[in-house]
């Protein structure tokens, strides 16, 4: 099973050269706030994704005064580097230069957990669409719920999207935004057929980590943006976008329904039981790319025990997907009992140590 | 101290070179290098193929293909008067085409695609020219050869749209499997495609 054994940072964010070897299972980085710790999980998640959970600009990880960071690390077998001097950037899988991305990006997945999680629950709906995306973006295999064909979709639909907004914007005659009808339905529909999937299958493995963090009941339901197939959903529309000058249906529109003990969650839901449930929706995804995959994810918790009570930090800690190695921060452990293949470190006056 | 430096003319050849596609400052230097050089090379004939070319090369006035004369070949040959009309993006999709063997028609090159994005509007497409065309040669049978992306797509919509009231049937070239690949490989869209259009046997 494919591990990350080791992790090296150059130039990135505040450190200047940080060398980390996380175990197999749960290693937890512990220490005062500011000292980087989630920095670390970045470099984790830049190094096997090519992107961070935090900034969508490579040029804010490149620490300060410099001009390049770069990352390396041992991922099962294969060494992966990233060198990245913004705007570009060299990726090599062990030591051979990779001109495009996809082989790459086959390598690792993740699953990122931060407190802007939260949002989740109560936030824009953008956020759960971003969720279901990165379970999308990640399936491995062939066919109808692959990685490929998701982020083609996904593609494809934002560009038709955008290019009919403008025409309506713009006021262009009839055929010229009918023009877009039907390339726009098609990857709509293989978008919403595969969002609807998505949580079908996400929706038994939330309820199960939900009800094991806190015993409560969790129900999550696809709210599709439009009925299939979409082109008739464009018909019915027709005025309506025509006078509001916008498409108004499609996957741009969707949203994921989120139940708590049979309660709509978003409006009522207490700090502890908004964490509660965006850590079951993350491992969630994660549950469902392992059993697609075949391998679990790596799981970067940042600060996840939050103001969670010490009765849900066990129940946590006891639910982590037995085969996934995850890397977790958090200000201190408290009086946390860790399962016994965990490991700890502890940013001290002198850097990272293990405790 | 100056850095050395090649002298001026030199300089200006690598600086026209490098204007060319696909040519970094390393291979303009080579390719000037060589140009001067060696003995197989013919400047000047280059020089004046270039100018040659310019100067006789249209594009035809109907069909968009490169053109010695105000039409070109393809459209001063008869045989395939009144045939069908392929539509394609560009010209340089006409060959490959015309290489199959499998088409005996006319072509039309709309000059692009619809591209909002890109601020291209029909008004910036061959298909004004188009119509006219079709209303004077009548051919009998209009296939869309266009791109499978977004773009290629909307203006395959649209232009089955404006060529309706022509009269003229609009047909598209078939989308689905490429040759070769099985149902197990094939994305999502592809199948989607595939199975939309399939045909009667
Ligand atoms: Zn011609």
């Amino acid at each position: 099973m494919s591990r990350l054994s080791r992790l090296s940072l150059r130039g990135f964010r505040c450190f200047e050269s940080l060398e980390y070897e996380p175990g197999p299972r749960l290693s937890f980085l512990t220490g005062p706030n500011a000292r980087g710790k989630t920095s670390i999980l970045e470099a984790a998640c830049m190094l096997l994704r090519l992107r961070s959970p935090r900034t969508s600009e490579n040029r804010e990880m490149v620490r300060f005064g410099g001009e390049a960071f770069a990352l390396e690390g041992m991922f099962g077998e294969t060494r992966l580097s990233i060198t990245c001097t913004p705007p570009t950037r060299v990726l090599k899988l062990d030591g051979v230069v990779q001109a495009k991305p996809s082989e790459y990006l086959v390598q690792g997945r993740i699953v990122w957990f931060g407190s802007e999680d939260l949002l989740l629950v109560n936030g824009p709906a953008e956020r759960r669409r971003k969720l279901l995306d990165s379970a999308g973006l990640q399936l491995a295999g062939v066919g109808m719920t692959d990685a490929i064909s998701y982020a083609r979709n996904l593609k494809n639909y934002e560009r038709a999207l955008r290019s009919r907004n403008l025409l309506l914007r713009e006021g262009k005659p009839r055929a010229q935004i009918e023009a877009y009808d039907i390339p726009l339905s098609e990857s709509g529909d293989c978008l919403l057929e595969s969002r609807d999937a998505l949580v079908r299958a996400l929706a038994p493995l939330a309820s199960e980590a939900c009800r094991a963090i806190s015993g409560e009941s969790l129900e999550i339901s696809y709210l599709p943006g439009a009925s299939r197939p979409m082109k008739e959903a464009l018909e019915v529309s027709r005025s309506e976008e025509i006078r509001l000058r916008q498409t108004r249906v499609g996957p741009q529109r969707d949203d994921l329904g989120l139940q708590l003990d049979g309660i709509p969650a978003g409006s009522f839901a207490s700090e502890g039981q908004r964490r509660t449930i965006a850590l079951a929706l993350k491992l969630a995804v994660a549950g469902l790319l392992t059993r697609i995959n075949g391998v679990a994810p790596l799981l970067l918790l940042d600060d996840i025990f939050g103001e969670l009570d010490p009765g849900r930090r066990d129940a946590l800690l006891a639910g982590m997907p037995s085969d996934a190695q995850a890397i977790l921060t958090t200000a201190d452990l408290g009086g946390i009992v860790l399962p016994s293949d965990s490991q700890v470190h502890r940013f001290g006056e002198s850097g990272l140590e293990a405790a | 101290m100056a850095s050395l430096d090649y002298p001026e003319s030199f300089r200006e050849l690598v600086k026209q070179l490098r204007r060319l596609p696909g040519i970094g400052p390393r291979s303009a230097e080579r390719i000037a290098l060589w140009m001067l050089r060696s003995p197989d090379a013919k400047p000047d004939q280059l020089a004046g193929a270039i100018g040659r070319a310019r100067e006789t090369l249209h594009t035809c006035r109907l069909c968009g293909f490169f053109a010695e004369q105000e039409e070109c070949s393809l459209c001063r040959d008869t045989a395939r008067e009144g045939g069908e009309l392929c539509v394609v993006e560009t010209a340089t999709d006409i060959l490959p085409l015309e290489r199959t063997g499998v088409f005996r028609g006319r072509y039309h090159a709309l000059g692009g695609k619809l591209s909002p994005l890109d601020g291209v509007g029909p008004e910036h497409l061959r298909i004004g020219e188009l119509l006219e065309r079709l209303g004077q040669e009548r051919p009998k049978e209009v296939i869309l050869a266009l791109g499978a992306d977004v773009e290629g797509e909307a203006t395959a919509h649209y232009l089955a749209e404006m060529i309706a009231p022509t009269g003229v049937p609009v047909t598209r070239i078939a989308q689905g499997l490429p040759a070769g690949g099985g149902v197990e490989q094939a994305d999502q869209v592809t199948l989607h495609r595939a199975l939309a259009h399939r045909r009667a046997y």
